[in-house]
């Protein structure tokens, strides 16, 4: 079966300069990561600023063209498609609704805009599609006629949600997309996105920094950290026992109100290193509670260490004790 | 009591009309104890902070029946004594900390000036108090950094300049309003570390405020939950967490992904329709009652009562706590 979407060694090197007559430099926002999503299926990607999770969405979104690797959309290479054809397959929820949605426009104007740029339809059709997906992301039809700015939070991320799905695409890019909200407006937006991918076998790629969040939606899930993917694979199975060391300080540093008091301490030695310098060896190594010397050496490889289907950039993963 | 807070009421102009943003709070903090505020956007926990604090919006007003810190009485300060003792006896740290530190000057002179604007120090003195403040909040080379100005430190080191800055006059209590919502979830667990470890070598009380109840439960010794200007529920971390009474505080908790809670991507979260109601009149009813599941008759007419729930924590609703949790644990049974 051909994937929905194929990402192959992408790399993207921003151009930075320091200061106002500092010397251009390189910045590796990416450094060869590949990832794969099917039909129907939500890839979820976690990690901390800087990790290069917002430089990937804005790469599959065609926004930002990779310095080198390829995307493919069906098994074809997304550069070959018309861009309107593109921009119908795959569409974005960003993290600020406050930010993506023109305030000087209605609701219902807002969520057809896919519509009526791509020529979809008559206005009668529009109007009727608009209608139904309001219904579908809960948004009551009086809403239609307000502008974004009568909206509360949670109301805008559902007109930014219906607005993404009006067109019927295949792929939904969310970063971050319920970072902004209140956790019971969270929890809204949260099953609503699980019910539009029931209902209509939407795929996602769901970026966000915490990782309940992730392992609540996600069915596999990538961990970045510094541009790389260091461990992907199942969310069930990772969660149950992580291979990287990385991941497990991420999982720690999620709190749970279950949990019991107490800050724990997450062995995470140092500071975030600086993305225009990044450490020799593994990028990890220097805040590894279990670097060894060659760590600082060798960069170990995305590698699977025991099959189902997982892998992890980890020179001594933790595949064994406790 | 550290600090006493018995009936405090702050409005807010509104295009004409009085917003009631806290509408009789009764708040207590210990000596060395974390009080954690809790609700959504719009409860009306930061306007409790800056009530506390004499830092409200200039329109504003505050009342209170008792506003007491130590022996003294909040509420009777002149604006200049109030000034005189913000930073020295309490201080307060903020969500962004970009937006609290002057951009134009260097950190070091930042923190130098509010020591001495509260001491008689001289600049050595200011200095080395500067330099020592810092390092206690695990900035390496402290004496370097204080020449750096905030734009070229990280969010996380930027928090610790604020901590620090809130530190260096050793108040007795100190006020966080999301110190930690801005950051990374790693940086988030450094920056919660250095801040109980601040608290436990003062004993200085806290009151910590946030909606993230992950992080409640983590640092809590008290927690009081806010609903639409008033305190709903209010109790020991153990009671208010494990045996939430108030169906608001069970909605919260509920609505938090919880670890190894279902097959991912295929289970619901507990939601609470709706949002916070904004108040221009006094109105007794239940606040929580356009979105409460369980509501009856009574909410509508009659304000709720405080109750004691059986794990210690007093409730406003007019459900029996018994009720609360047989019903719980019934719902439970058939899930």
């Amino acid at each position: 079966m051909t994937m929905l979407l194929e990402a192959r060694d992408l790399t993207h090197v921003y151009t930075i300069r320091q200061g106002l007559l500092g010397r251009p430099a390189p910045l590796r926002a990416l450094n060869n990561v590949s990832l794969s999503i099917k039909r129907g299926e939500i890839l979820g990607i976690v990690g901390e600023s800087g990790c290069g999770k917002s430089t990937l969405a804005r790469i599959l979104l065609g926004l930002e063209a990779p310095t080198s690797g390829t995307v493919l959309l069906k098994g074809r290479p997304v550069g070959d498609y018309p861009r309107r054809e593109r921009a119908l397959a795959v569409q974005p929820v960003f993290q600020d609704p406050y930010g993506s949605l023109n305030p000087s426009m209605s609701v219902e104007e807002l969520i057809a805009l896919p519509l009526h740029v791509h020529g979809i339809g008559s206005r009668a059709e529009r109007h009727r599609r608009t209608a139904t997906m309001a219904d579908q992301v809960g948004l009551p039809r009086r809403a239609l006629a307000a502008r974004p700015g009568e909206l509360s939070g949670g109301q805008r991320q559902r007109v930014a949600i219906a607005r993404a799905l009006v067109a019927g695409p295949r792929l939904v890019i969310c970063d971050e997309p319920t970072s902004a909200l209140d956790v019971s407006v969270q929890a809204q937006i949260l099953n609503l996105l699980l019910d539009l991918r029931a209902e209509h076998d939407v795929a996602m790629l769901f970026i966000s920094h915490n990782l309940s969040v992730i392992e609540h939606m996600a069915d596999r899930m990538m961990v970045m950290y510094l541009g790389r993917v260091v461990e992907t694979g199942p969310t069930r199975a990772i969660f149950a026992r992580p291979h990287h060391p990385y991941t497990t300080v991420l999982r720690d540093a999620v709190f749970s109100p279950q949990d019991d008091g107490g800050v724990p301490d997450l062995g995470l030695r140092g500071n975030f290193p600086n993305a225009m310098d990044v450490p020799s060896g593994c990028v990890f190594h220097p805040r590894c509670g279990f670097a060894h010397p060659n760590c600082s050496e060798v960069e170990p490889m995305l590698k699977s260490h025991g099959g189902d289907d997982r892998a992890c950039a980890c020179h001594y993963p933790l595949t064994a004790g406790p | 009591m550290l600090l006493d807070v018995h009936d405090l009421h702050v409005t807010l102009p509104d295009q004409g009309r009085k917003l009631r943003a806290v509408r009789g709070v009764d708040l207590s903090v210990a000596a060395g104890e974390t009080l954690c505020l809790v609700g959504e956007s719009g409860c009306g926990k930061s306007m409790t902070a800056l009530a506390l604090m004499g830092l409200l919006p200039r329109r504003a007003e505050r009342r209170a029946a008792r506003l007491r810190l130590g022996l003294t009485d909040l509420g009777g300060l002149s604006d200049s004594a109030m000034s005189a003792l913000r930073g020295r006896r309490m201080s307060m740290i903020f969500q962004e900390p970009m937006t609290a530190l002057n951009p134009v000057f260097p950190i070091g002179d930042q923190l130098c000036s509010v020591y001495r604007r509260h001491t008689r120090a001289n600049g050595a003195a200011a200095r080395a108090r500067a330099i020592e403040v810092l390092e206690s909040v695990g900035l390496t080379n402290a004496a370097l950094r204080m020449r750096q100005y905030p734009h070229q430190l990280s969010g996380g080191l930027r928090q610790r300049v604020l901590i620090a800055m809130a530190l260096i006059c050793e108040p007795e209590l100190m006020i966080c309003d999301e110190p930690t919502t801005a950051l990374d979830v790693t940086t988030q667990a450094q920056i919660l570390h250095i801040l109980k470890e601040a608290q436990a070598a003062r004993n200085m009380g806290m009151i910590f405020i946030t909606h993230d109840l992950g992080v409640v439960a983590r640092i809590a010794d008290r927690v009081a939950v806010m609903y639409a200007g008033r305190v709903v529920e209010e109790g020991t971390r153990e009671a208010v967490l494990r045996h939430p009474a108030h169906p608001y505080t069970r909605g919260l908790i509920a609505s938090v992904p919880k670890p190894g809670g279902g097959e991912p991507g295929q289970t619901r979260l507990a939601s609470i329709a709706g949002n916070v109601p904004a108040f221009h009149q006094e109105d007794a009813r239940c606040p929580f009652l356009s979105r409460c599941l369980q509501r009856m008759d009574v909410c509508a007419e009659t304000p709720p009562p405080v109750r004691q729930a059986p794990a210690g924590q007093s409730f406003a609703c007019h459900l029996l706590p018994g009720w609360v949790e047989s019903r719980a644990a019934g719902v439970e049974k058939r899930a």
